[in-house]
């Protein structure tokens, strides 16, 4: 009998190899498992592509939740206590935050009071922009982005009342809605600054209030603007039709936010 | 060890057979060993390829679309529309949160335009009650970690480059995982996602055909200008985790 050590296998020729290799066919089920376990590794990976494309309604699977949802209340998060299911309480009525206090009328309100508050009617409005503020280019290239953002939707880039919004309400046929003004005719241009302001803070007619969305000094900014768009544009006819439904329109439907 | 003898070159069971008495394994045990050994292999990197790639973020978080309360669809907004995103979420270039618009925001509109559409009946109900929308949070990053929108924006990061196309969206979806290893890799080459502060809205801005400079070149002057932080304050744990 040989030993391990007597023997000496040659290593085989490729073509002995092939040979040896279809004499030693290992069993059909033998090979089906194997292919089954490979296609069957395709499953998960598969199913993670898929999710990968997808969206899903379920929020993230968090694993490990360390301290990922601390019990505290983030900036306009819902809070099951109050009435309204804000965690930001709204001032209480009659409060004036701090610097939140209107003491520079004209500054704050673009017009003067004989009371001093926003609640009796303008006595006067401010003709030009308010001394702390001088048209250099910087407040100028504010008002332009300014504008931009908050005006041109409406009112058109060149202040010319084609914006997009308005084309798209003027297109959907909207009963309601008033076209926008356009800010280059005579009638606007001979608006105080504090006229101006005024409407950009508390909204004219069927215009809505900007007050809430761009700051003090912004709604200068775009005041000082849309002066400087109407220095370099020329002067747009008066649209007859449509001046005469916005006074119409302005005993009719009252403005849109108090 | 048992069975040195060369057996006969035909099937295992009839060499069984022929020996009589012992068991013989069959022929095609033979590849049992290299089979067992890639399967071995298979298993030790397949198992933890799955899972990496299972719970990575960039599968579980991104996607992430929750429905709505208001079927409101920022591809109208956003892209058909043209609004700018300060606009609505007014806060972005001042405050660390980005503030959801409240009703009066959508009424500004929507008071006049498709008033009566049913779609917008929880928006006027809420502008009327007083109680606000409860839109559901896309973009959440664990309450660990400190997150400030006006400190990116003012440094010409694009919403572009954490929300993606968000003006393509009839629903917006989670585009980025917001990991770390995400934050991070913005963090320690910041002037691959650098552009003017005046485009950060803008979406499919590209560098090369607004100013004919590349990414890399107009990014790194960008850096020097806004005097962004360096790489040691970008990347110490203190600046996200503080
Ligand atoms: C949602 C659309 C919309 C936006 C945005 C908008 N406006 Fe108007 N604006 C109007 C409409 C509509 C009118 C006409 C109101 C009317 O006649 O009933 C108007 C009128 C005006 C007038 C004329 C006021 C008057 O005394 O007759 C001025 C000035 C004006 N807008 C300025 C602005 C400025 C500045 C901005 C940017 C802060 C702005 N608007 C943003 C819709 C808009
Ligand atoms: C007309 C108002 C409006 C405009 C314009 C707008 N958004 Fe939104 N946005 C919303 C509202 C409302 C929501 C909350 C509902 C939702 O998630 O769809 C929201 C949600 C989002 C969210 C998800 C917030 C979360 O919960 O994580 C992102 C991100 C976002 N907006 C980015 C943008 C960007 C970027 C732009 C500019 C291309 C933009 N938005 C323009 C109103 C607006
Ligand atoms: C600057 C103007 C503007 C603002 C602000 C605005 N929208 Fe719109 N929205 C439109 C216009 C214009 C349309 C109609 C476009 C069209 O159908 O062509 C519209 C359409 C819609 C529709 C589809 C209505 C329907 O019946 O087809 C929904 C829903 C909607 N808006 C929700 C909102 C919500 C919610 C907000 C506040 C976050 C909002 N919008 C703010 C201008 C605005
Ligand atoms: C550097 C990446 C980055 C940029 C740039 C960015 N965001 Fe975000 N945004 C985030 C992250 C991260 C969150 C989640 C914040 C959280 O959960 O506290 C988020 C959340 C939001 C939300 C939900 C409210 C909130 O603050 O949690 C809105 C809306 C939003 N982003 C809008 C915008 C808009 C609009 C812009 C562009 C002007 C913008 N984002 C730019 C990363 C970014
Ligand atoms: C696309 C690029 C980009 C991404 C993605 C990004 N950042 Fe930033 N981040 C910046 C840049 C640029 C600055 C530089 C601000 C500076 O110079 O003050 C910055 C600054 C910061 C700061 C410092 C703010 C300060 O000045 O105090 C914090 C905190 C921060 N990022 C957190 C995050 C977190 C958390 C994430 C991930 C959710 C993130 N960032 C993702 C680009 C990015
Ligand atoms: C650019 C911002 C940023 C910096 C810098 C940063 N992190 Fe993070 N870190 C994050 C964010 C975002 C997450 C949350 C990731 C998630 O959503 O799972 C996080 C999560 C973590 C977690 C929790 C992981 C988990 O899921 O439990 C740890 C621990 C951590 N960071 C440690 C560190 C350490 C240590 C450093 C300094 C070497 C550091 N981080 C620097 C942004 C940052």
């Amino acid at each position: 009998m040989s030993t391990y050590q007597e023997e000496r296998i040659p290593f085989p020729s490729p073509w002995r190899l092939v040979k040896e290799l279809r004499l030693r066919r290992p069993p059909w089920w033998l090979v089906a498992l194997l292919l089954l376990v490979v296609i069957g590794t395709w499953i998960p990976l598969t199913l993670i592509y898929q999710a990968r494309q997808q969206t899903s309604r379920l929020p993230r699977i968090h694993f490990f939740h360390d301290m990922d949802h601390q019990p505290k209340f983030g900036p306009q998060a819902a809070h099951p206590w109050y009435v309204d299911g804000r965690s930001m309480r709204q001032p209480i009525e009659g409060t004036i935050a701090r610097g939140m206090l209107e003491h520079d009328q004209e500054y704050l309100l673009g017009y003067v009071t004989l009371d001093g508050t926003r609640a009796s009617s303008p006595t006067r409005f401010v003709a030009t922009l308010p001394e702390r503020l001088s048209a250099d280019s910087n407040l100028l290239n504010r008002g332009r982005e300014r504008f931009g953002i908050y005006c041109a939707p409406c009112h058109g880039v060149e202040g010319a009342g084609n914006g997009p919004i308005n084309q798209a309400a003027m297109a959907l046929k909207e009963g309601k809605w008033v076209a926008a003004t356009n800010l280059m005719t005579q009638m606007i241009r001979e608006r105080t600054d504090g006229q101006l302001f005024q409407a950009i803070s508390d909204g004219v007619r069927s215009m809505p209030s900007y007050r809430s969305q761009i700051s003090v000094r912004d709604r200068w900014a775009i005041v000082a603007f849309v002066r400087e768009l109407q220095q370099t544009l020329p002067v747009a006819a008066e649209p007859q039709e449509a001046s005469s439904t916005a006074s119409a329109s302005a005993s009719t439907t009252p403005a849109t936010v108090p | 060890m048992t069975n040195i003898t060369e057996p006969p070159p035909n099937d295992g069971e009839a060499a069984a057979e022929s020996t009589g008495a012992r068991y013989q394994f069959p022929r095609w045990a033979n590849y049992l060993f290299p089979t067992l050994l890639l399967v071995a292999i298979g298993v030790f990197t397949y198992i933890p390829l799955l899972g990496t790639l299972a719970i990575s973020p960039d599968t579980r978080a991104v996607g992430y679309q929750p429905a709505q309360p208001v079927p409101f669809s920022h591809a109208l907004h956003a892209g058909k529309l043209q609004l700018d995103c300060r606009y609505c979420h007014s806060t972005v270039e001042y405050a660390a949160f980005a503030a959801v618009p409240p009703t009066q925001t959508c009424l500004n509109c929507h008071a006049a335009i498709k008033s009566d559409s049913p779609k917008l009946a929880l928006v006027k109900e809420g502008f009327e009650t007083g109680n606000p929308l409860r839109w559901i949070k896309v973009h959440d990053v664990p309450d660990f970690v400190y997150f400030n929108h006006s400190a990116h924006v003012n440094k010409g990061v694009a919403c572009e480059s954490c929300h993606g196309r968000i003006d393509q969206m009839e629903e917006v979806s989670q585009a980025k995982s917001l990991s770390m290893a995400w934050c991070l890799e913005c963090h320690r080459a910041p002037e691959q996602s650098l552009r003017p502060r005046e485009f950060v809205t803008a979406m499919g801005w590209d560098a090369q055909t607004a100013t004919g400079k590349s990414q890399t070149e107009l990014g790194a002057e960008l850096a020097q200008d806004y005097h962004v932080q360096p790489l040691h304050f970008m990347t110490s744990c203190s600046t996200c985790h503080r």
